[in-house]
């Protein structure tokens, strides 16, 4: 007898909680981030999906026909594009916005806080964000620029409070974000019906509660850009470390906020800058990993289950990464030697991820299933592992990608 | 000059460009001050391939590299300088990326190869025109994303169908890149890491 959608669902949340909590579930959980791949295997256009919410249904429809992961993610990747064009993010390239219409978006870094403005951003980093840093991400929200002095009335609570609003600028900039709030109630209703359907129809739980990011992260990718944030690591390191404990209740806030919000317990922390290459062990451990720890643990604090979600190689970082509670976490990895993961972590979190992206675009199923074995065989003994692809999937041979889900629904059985 | 090469290797900012500062009114060869600096780069390129620098160091080093030459630029005459080969690099079409692509640049002339750098989102044509033209014997070709290995094909297919691929060396690199995709893309190596694709192009000239 078939299960029901609602056994399904619960059968699904329970076997990643169990491989969580270091317990062994029914058997290895499936959790592949699925990003433009829906798409690709749809016949429809990234643009096509960025541009019109039911194409991108349509798209996400014929996935999940065909595909029944453990936690699954909805069109939240197809990020809806009337509002990044009304918003004119600068930092942000897409279909339609200098990319052809199939080409997956990308970030374009730059140095959108100066170096001098370190002590800014530390001694209040609302203001200086919302009235400095908007304004430069945004091309259509020049206005923000206004918001500065709003604090500064000659009494607080004061109608001149609302002296700023006066700026025909800021003005200009709240009927672009009214616009933009439209379009965003839209989007956002249109996630939370495709969930809703995700649940009901094929029993799939919602992968995210919300998205959060290292504090040097936040600082690194879309403040200064990598190549200033590498160089401040040894010009300026007082002033990025304050900057970093000054962006650290953020990080926090941002993650268990959007979480509660949701009632779903995932937090992904896109790790981006932390990676083996790029600092030393004790810039590491100076610079990235203190204020990602009290990440971490400042949302396992509010019952909150961080999925720190590491690509590239990160097989220096390991011993660091024990210092968290047990049983609370995943962390996943891309090029990590795994057999060294599970050997170093696998006593405190539930590691994941390391299925090459390359295996999946040029590979044979055959390969992909013996390389899913390897894993299941190395990291999956007494639970704690979860099958993942190493980064984001977007291009992958269909055959492949099912590969990974037949093979480890029928091996990776406790 | 060894306290510049020194100065230059440690990363004392300040004190590097005073003191080229100071030799230039001391009316030192230009040349001497360039190749004392290059001495430091190059030792600052091994450490960051023997992991004792990183990103940090390497990326302050070109920096600093940069703004030497920039003092200098009006006090050297020509361009004498012995190169291995030249290299044309790029990140291939559809790919906006360069951080990865930078640092292979850097570590390249630091190592006394000629580089043309093409930018970011490279058609496969270009690749193809700047091989004629800078007569290149090696091609680098840059990509983070997994959607832009056929963005890499092309290129190898380009210069098969200019009657070049015999001609040059290619070698892709980037995060996603591995033997599967060096053998999809038809190059003759691949790299994740700048400084093992250094070493590579190294080995094809000296052969």
């Amino acid at each position: 007898m078939s299960k029901t959608p609602q056994e399904l669902y619960d059968e699904r949340l329970k076997r990643v909680h169990d491989a969580i909590a270091l317990r062994v579930p029914d058997r290895v959980p499936l959790i592949p981030v699925i990003e433009a791949f829906p798409m690709y295997y749809s016949g429809i256009t990234i643009q096509e999906a960025m541009n019109d919410y039911d194409k991108a249904a349509a798209a996400y429809d014929k996935f999940f026909e065909d595909f029944d992961p453990d936690l699954a993610w909805d069109p939240i990747f197809m990020y809806p594009a009337k509002i990044l064009e009304l918003v004119d993010l600068k930092w942000f390239r897409w279909p339609g916005r200098g990319l052809e219409p199939n080409r997956i978006y990308q970030f374009i870094e730059g140095e959108y806080m100066k170096a001098d403005e370190y002590d800014e951003l530390a001694h209040d980093p609302t203001n200086f964000i919302q009235s400095k840093i908007l304004p430069r991400h945004f091309g259509s929200l020049q206005g923000l620029r206004a918001l500065e002095p709003i604090r500064n009335s000659i009494w607080l609570g004061w109608f001149t409070s609302f002296t700023p609003f006066a700026s025909k600028e800021l003005q200009e900039a709240l009927e672009v974000l009214k616009k933009a709030g439209e379009e965003l109630n839209k989007w956002l209703s249109f996630l939370g019906d495709y969930q809703k359907k995700m649940k009901e129809k094929w029993g799939l739980p919602v992968a995210y509660g919300s998205f959060s990011f290292a504090p040097f992260d936040l600082i690194g990718d879309t403040l200064r850009g990598t190549v200033p944030v590498m160089t401040d690591i040894r010009r300026r390191p007082e002033k990025l470390l304050k900057a970093i404990d000054a962006m650290t209740p953020i990080a926090i806030d941002m993650g268990v906020r959007g979480a509660k919000a949701t009632g779903v317990p995932f937090v992904w922390i896109w790790l981006h800058k932390g990676v083996d290459e790029f600092m030393s062990d004790e810039q590491y451990k100076t610079f990235y990993w203190p204020s990602l720890k009290k990440l971490i643990e400042g949302l396992i604090a509010e019952d909150l289950i961080p999925i720190v979600y590491g690509e590239g190689s990160m097989n220096d970082r390991l011993e660091h990464m024990r210092d968290i509670p047990k049983g609370k976490a995943v962390y996943h990895f891309e090029n990590v030697d795994m057999a060294k993961a599970k050997d170093i972590l696998g006593d405190v979190v539930c590691i994941s991820g390391n299925v090459p992206n390359s295996l999946l675009a040029t590979g044979t199923p055959e390969d992909v299933k013996a390389y899913c074995k390897k894993l299941i065989d190395v990291c999956g003994k007494n639970g704690g592992f979860m099958m993942d692809t190493g980064a984001l999937v977007d291009e992958a041979k269909p055959e492949n990608l099912k590969a990974m889900f037949e093979f480890t629904k029928e091996y990776g059985t406790y | 000059m060894n306290y510049l090469i020194e100065l230059f290797t440690n990363l004392e900012e300040d004190k590097v460009i005073e003191a080229v500062k100071d030799e230039i009114k001391k009316d030192t060869d230009p040349m001497a001050i360039i190749e004392a600096c290059q001495s430091g780069m190059v030792e600052v390129g091994d450490r960051f391939e023997k992991n004792t620098y990183y990103l940090p160091e390497l990326l302050i080093a070109a920096e600093l590299f940069n703004a030497v030459m920039d003092i200098l630029a009006d006090k050297i005459t020509g361009d004498d300088a012995q190169t291995k080969a030249t290299i044309v690099l790029g990140t291939v079409k559809g790919d906006l990326h360069d951080i990865g692509k930078n640092i292979f640049k850097t570590l390249a002339e630091v190592n006394g190869f000629k580089v043309c750098d093409l930018g970011i989102d490279v058609p496969a044509g270009e690749f193809v025109e700047a091989v004629k033209k800078e007569n290149a014997q090696i091609v680098g070709l840059s990509g983070l994303l997994t959607t832009v290995f056929t963005s890499m094909q092309e290129v190898v297919e380009s210069l098969r169908e200019a009657g070049l691929r015999d001609k040059v060396k290619v070698i892709i690199g980037g995060a996603p890149v591995d033997e599967s995709i060096m053998k999809m893309v038809g190059s003759d190596a691949f790299t994740r890491n700048a400084s093992e694709g250094i070493s590579v192009c190294k080995s094809w000239v000296n052969a």
